[in-house]
């Protein structure tokens, strides 16, 4: 099978069966390269709209109590800037690109989930586009890009904007957990063989440690978002001071998302740093290991910098100490890069060229920013500094210079493998200098604006308070930028339609990624490498042409299969073969009935959210058919001679994985509940509240019953090993217990809680147990699912991949109830 | 996997460590505590995970001097080390502020 | 700071940290500008630490990992941020409303949307200007009727926010009697911009004089 086919040949069997056709089916792409492409191009025309909204708002500033818009319109353009930026722009762009080169970097074929980024992809869009549209109906969100409660309540806030971001935002996030979950699963387990953690090029660390934060942080913004809107469309009172709820409740759930946010973004650019700035200094990157300690520091420490945002809210002072020595140390690390980096290229022979220009920008921009923030790390300047415009300037020159100018490098850098084609930088030059020299004349003087007392969203000021001339400056500034912005996009773009033909690997990098076809084929690899170091092309330059011949793992087309190999986490051996999805356009129905869902719930529609959420499960379900194999195959030839099992066959395949991070991601989100219940308890005002729950121990235990009994009887099931009628039957039970479960978690809500609307208290129990429900029901899908899939052939000892999924969500729900229901049935009982 | 958990457990530790005394700080204050007991439990816990983090780093070091340290082993080492320092420096404000609400 | 010198008034404003009044707002413009010395010497380290890499030397030496990982990433910040998280601990300490200070004087701050309110002794003096004495500490205690908005005035000390539900304080002190200007620092939707309030320092006898007289 291996080694007798031609490249011609083998080129053409692979493309026909990893293509994607013209025409309407590209609405069908599954492909990494086509979908990371397609999350650039519409992060940069999201990046337009909210640069556009960038000028608008410094038209306005550009003279004292202008009166080019007033302070309504005003009040959607700022809050609109921010969230196009931070949701819509910057993280799809790094996902685009992580999507494009990931793959390719770790010598693999494609994501481990190629519907997940493509249903991600449309999310994102239709999520986007409802917010966009929102924008030009004159209803966008207008409560800042942080929408602080009570002004985002329903009270202060009674129109639909608010719902357009808190919906319209979450719907875009399912697209980035989904991101993330694929991104950690593919870099851990499908990387080329013999790629062990330690030979994965350190583009590949920035992004797994990005992907587990997002992972982490997103959930509490998910949450937080869920609370608001529940708040605001059924009033249950979470943030209302005076029913027990509290407006900081909603601050301490944005920003443990929001901190981490910010980071997310830098982490990935710095990354493309890490890849990019070794090769043009010519010399490997010194203290490789070293920053990898730093971006495992600055994953974690993130985490614990949020109240650094809030260090005038009235925390104490010790509690704000913690914080504020937290953001210190976060530079450390930060550092440790910085002075890797230089010393790299104190050690290397640097080339003068368009990329590592816009490297100098980033050092020089970024560098600055991080010192404007160990300053606002400080707690008693923060009191002055906090919510004025040095805050403004700080944040857009770690943002600008931590992510934009890298973002710029890589894109003249990754331009001649994205296109093909030879990159003249001439103009790019131009573009350099203009975003340079603009951004500091924009931002530079706006640290004194700031301190000479400019608050932040302020839509005028009078002529008398010295900031006339600092703002005229800045408006200037911002146009010099735009311009450059624009010559930027020119470039590229005369460069991909007119480029000429350019040859493979122009840096000379010595990473997998040039070993592709430039551009790039579908299948990216004719067949897969053994690696023996980071440096895969510098050991065999010859590297490329053998693959396309079809001398690596898997140098063949068979069965109209697309398979790539997936390897263990640590040393990257051959554990498995995977198998993965073929090009379909469920991932775009599937998105289209997700918003549908949402469309339901902001324009309080909710039957029509039912008919979403019940399409867009049964459309997930119909992802499956065909997945699987209906009989048990053993080992497969792999290529060189070995073989391996099929990933239904195998012990941990990426799918399993998948339910693990998300489970983790989940469990961040319950957590984030608990943390609800137990803040608003010792923090709010009016708490204790009047009623409490009556009983609920019998509705718990029947609840617990069901769930436990769900989760033993899936055990049941994967024991029965080939034995389909006991399977068959412990499944069957499963489900009904899983009812049992669902209905008991009903009762409860109907008959043992108080009123929900009249106290926080008992709306957050409230929510507590809405989630046992929710995840009873999926429970009682999975178990009811596993008994179609072993009636159809799909289960067997070999191959339990179904039910070892459902095994874990059982778990978890079990292990989530239980808490829930110790924290709904005690917490009454020490409060009186 | 646990090689993995083991690189990561000094940063756990941190973690640990913010939010237990941010979190007491909260509870000493609505509570209300005093100063003094508040200061001692501040103590107690920063130190209980100081110790905790000292002990994985003490493994590390013991684990990669016996034998030929590979990548994850010199990656736990420098993480964990990294993870104790970053847990010293974000307790010390409880010895130079004061813990009052 | 030429060009701002240049700028017209350079660091003086009704609303400007830069132009202190008082010994809290003294303390952190001081505080500024040394951060600002040591940030410009670590930015123009890393510049030219960059810049000297392009220039051409045929000899380079063996690369000192430790030199650069070691001192440059690791020891250089530690040491230079343990020294300003100790100081800013310190100087942090001293602003804070912590027990009673000699001769104090408590006023309450009621913010709603757009307009502030300010009682002394539970009188209401006025809405939308602030009349304290000079040379004593006034304790502000400030809340919110309805929406997050921020007590701020720039030229006395820092900001604290208005918090329905919640009561926070603010402890300021004027040094130089005159009147200075506050604002809201906190979005609070369309009237934001407007919501400032003015702040006037009396000696301490025309403090007295001022508050004998209106007393009904």
């Amino acid at each position: 099978m291996s080694g007798e086919i031609s490249p011609i040949r083998l080129h053409k069997e692979l493309s026909r069966i990893w293509g994607t056709p013209p025409g309407w089916a590209r609405l069908s792409a599954v492909n990494h390269t086509v979908v990371g492409r397609r999350f650039m191009l519409a992060a940069f025309i999201f990046f337009a709209i909210g640069g556009l909204l960038a000028m608008i708002i410094r038209v306005q500033l550009a003279t004292p109590e202008s009166t080019f818009i007033g302070p309504e319109i005003y009040g959607q353009i700022f809050t609109m800037h921010g969230t196009v930026m931070m949701f819509l722009f910057a993280i799809p762009m790094f996902e685009g690109m992580a999507l494009y080169l990931l793959p390719k970097m770790l010598g693999s074929r494609d994501l481990a989930f190629p519907r997940l980024s493509a249903y991600g992809f449309w999310c994102y869009v239709f999520g986007g586009s409802i917010l966009i549209l929102a924008l030009l109906a004159g209803v966008a969100p207008d409560a800042g890009w942080f929408m602080y409660t009570p002004l985002s309540s329903g009270r202060y806030s009674p129109g639909i904007n608010a719902d357009v971001w808190l919906i319209g935002i979450t719907f875009v996030e399912i697209s980035a957990i989904g991101a993330a979950i694929e991104i950690v699963v593919t870099i851990l387990k499908l990387r080329a063989p013999g790629m062990s953690l330690a030979r994965m090029p350190i583009m590949a660390w920035y992004l797994l440690v990005t992907a587990l934060m997002m992972l982490v942080g997103f959930p509490p913004l998910i949450l937080g978002s869920i609370l608001l809107e529940v708040e605001r469309a059924f009033d249950w009172p979470f943030f209302d001071p005076t029913r027990g709820g509290d407006a900081l409740l909603w601050q301490h759930l944005f920003w443990l998302f929001g901190h981490p946010e910010v980071y997310i973004i830098f982490l990935p650019a710095a990354g493309a740093v890490s890849m990019i700035l070794p090769v043009l200094a010519r010399h490997p990157l010194i203290g490789h290991n070293w920053i990898v300690v730093s971006v495992i520091g600055v994953g974690f420490l993130s985490f614990g910098l949020w109240v650094h945002h809030m260090f005038t809210v009235g925390i104490p002072h010790l509690g704000q100490a913690f914080f504020s020595a937290a953001s210190m140390l976060v530079a450390i690390p930060t550092g440790v890069q910085i002075f890797a980096w230089l010393g790299t290229l104190m050690a290397g022979r640097p080339q003068r060229v368009l990329p590592m220009l816009f490297l100098f920008g980033f050092f020089f921009v970024f560098v600055l920013g991080g010192l404007t923030g160990v300053m606002l790390a400080v707690v008693p300047f923060n009191w002055q500094a906090h919510d004025t415009h040095f805050v403004v300037a700080h944040l857009h020159y770690v943002l600008v210079g931590g992510f934009i100018f890298p973002m710029l490098a890589a894109a003249y850098y990754w331009l001649p493998h994205l296109t093909g084609r030879e990159t003249s930088y001439h103009l790019g030059y131009v573009s350099f200098w203009l975003i340079f020299i603009g951004f500091n004349v924009t931002f530079f003087l706006m640290h004194l604006t700031g301190l000479r007392g400019m608050p932040r969203r302020i839509e005028a000021y009078p002529a008398e308070l010295g900031w006339e001339t600092l703002n005229l400056i800045s408006s200037v500034g911002g146009f010099l930028m735009a311009i450059g912005f624009a010559l930027f996009a020119t470039d590229v773009t005369l460069q991909m339609l007119y480029g000429r033909r350019a040859r493979r690997n122009p840096w000379r990098a010595e990473t997998l990624e040039w070993a592709t076809p430039v551009p790039p084929t579908s299948y990216a690899f004719a067949s897969l490498p053994v690696v023996g170091s980071r440096r895969p092309l510098e050991d065999d330059p010859d590297l490329p042409r053998k693959l396309a011949a079809g001398e690596g793992y898997l140098g063949f087309a068979r069965n109209n299969w697309m398979e790539v190999l997936s390897v263990s986490t640590g040393g990257g051996d051959i554990d498995h073969l995977v198998m993965l999805p073929r090009r379909t356009f469920l991932p775009l129905w599937t998105a289209l009935a997700t918003g549908v869902f949402f469309l339901g719930l902001l324009f309080k529609l909710y039957w029509l959210s039912g008919i979403g959420l019940i399409v867009t499960v049964g459309l997930l379900l119909r992802w499956t058919k065909g997945m699987g194999l209906q009989r048990d195959h053993g080992p497969l030839e792999i290529g060189r001679g070995e073989s391996a099992l099929a990933h239904y066959e195998a012990d941990y395949p990426p799918s399993r994985w998948a339910m693990i991070f998300a489970l983790l991601a989940d469990g961040i989100l319950f957590g984030s509940l608990a943390f609800a219940l137990l803040f608003l308890w010792v923090v709010a005002p009016a708490w204790p509240p009047a009623d409490l729950i009556s009983g609920g121990w019998l509705q718990a235990f029947a609840l617990m019953a069901g769930l436990g009994a769900s989760a033993m009887l899936t055990r049941r099931a994967i024991r029965s090993g080939d034995d389909a009628t006991p399977r068959e039957r412990s499944l069957l039970l499963a489900a009904a217990t899983g009812l049992m479960a669902v209905a008991a978690a009903a009762l409860f809500f109907m008959s043992v809680l108080p009123d929900p609307t009249r106290h926080a208290y008992a709306a957050v129990t409230a929510a507590l147990v809405v989630y046992c429900l929710v995840h009873a029901a999926v429970g009682v899908i999975f178990s009811a699912y596993g008994l179609y899939r072993s009636k159809t052939g799909y289960v067997s000892a070999a191959r339990r991949l179904d039910l070892v999924i459902a095994q874990h969500w059982h778990d978890y729900t079990f292990a989530t109830a239980l808490i829930a229901m110790v924290l709904v049935l005690v917490v009454p009982m020490v409060m009186t | 996997m646990t090689s993995g958990l083991r690189a990561i457990a000094g940063f756990l530790i941190w973690a640990s460590a913010l939010s237990l005394l941010y979190g007491t700080l909260s509870l000493a204050c609505a509570w209300g505590l005093g100063p003094a007991v508040t200061l001692a439990v501040l103590l107690i816990l920063w130190l209980a995970h100081l110790a905790l983090g000292g002990a994985i780093l003490i493994g590390d070091v013991r684990f990669a001097r016996g034998q030929d340290a590979g990548f994850g082993q010199r990656l736990s080492l420098g993480a964990n080390a990294a993870a104790l320092g970053a847990t010293l420096f974000t307790g010390l404000p409880i010895v130079i502020a004061s813990p009052t609400c | 700071m030429l060009p701002a010198a240049a700028m017209g008034g350079g660091c003086s404003g009704p609303l400007s940290t830069l132009d202190p009044a008082g010994p809290n707002a003294v303390s952190v413009a001081h505080l500024w500008w040394m951060m600002l010395a040591g940030a410009a010497a670590i930015l123009a380290l890393v510049i030219i630490l960059f810049l000297v890499a392009f220039v051409r030397r045929d000899e380079r030496g063996p690369v000192r990992e430790r030199l650069w990982i070691g001192v440059g990433g690791f020891a250089f910040p530690v040491v230079v941020l343990s020294v300003l998280l100790v100081y800013a601990l310190l100087r942090g300490e001293e602003l804070l409303p912590r027990g009673s200070a000699p001769g104090a004087i408590t006023i309450d701050a009621v913010s709603r949307q757009f307009s502030w309110e300010f009682r002394t002794g539970g009188r209401l003096e006025s809405s939308g200007r602030l009349i304290i004495p000079t040379g004593r500490a006034v304790d502000v205690r400030v809340t919110s009727e309805d929406v997050i908005h921020s007590f701020w005035i720039p030229r006395l000390g820092g900001k604290i926010d208005a918090i329905p539900g919640h009561v926070n304080v603010v402890r300021l002190t004027a040094d130089v009697p005159g009147i200075y200007r506050g604002q809201c620092a906190e979005y609070c939707g369309t009237g934001h911009s407007g919501m400032s309030f003015e702040v006037e320092a009396l000696e301490p006898a025309a403090y007295d004089r001022r508050m004998a007289g209106a007393a009904p």
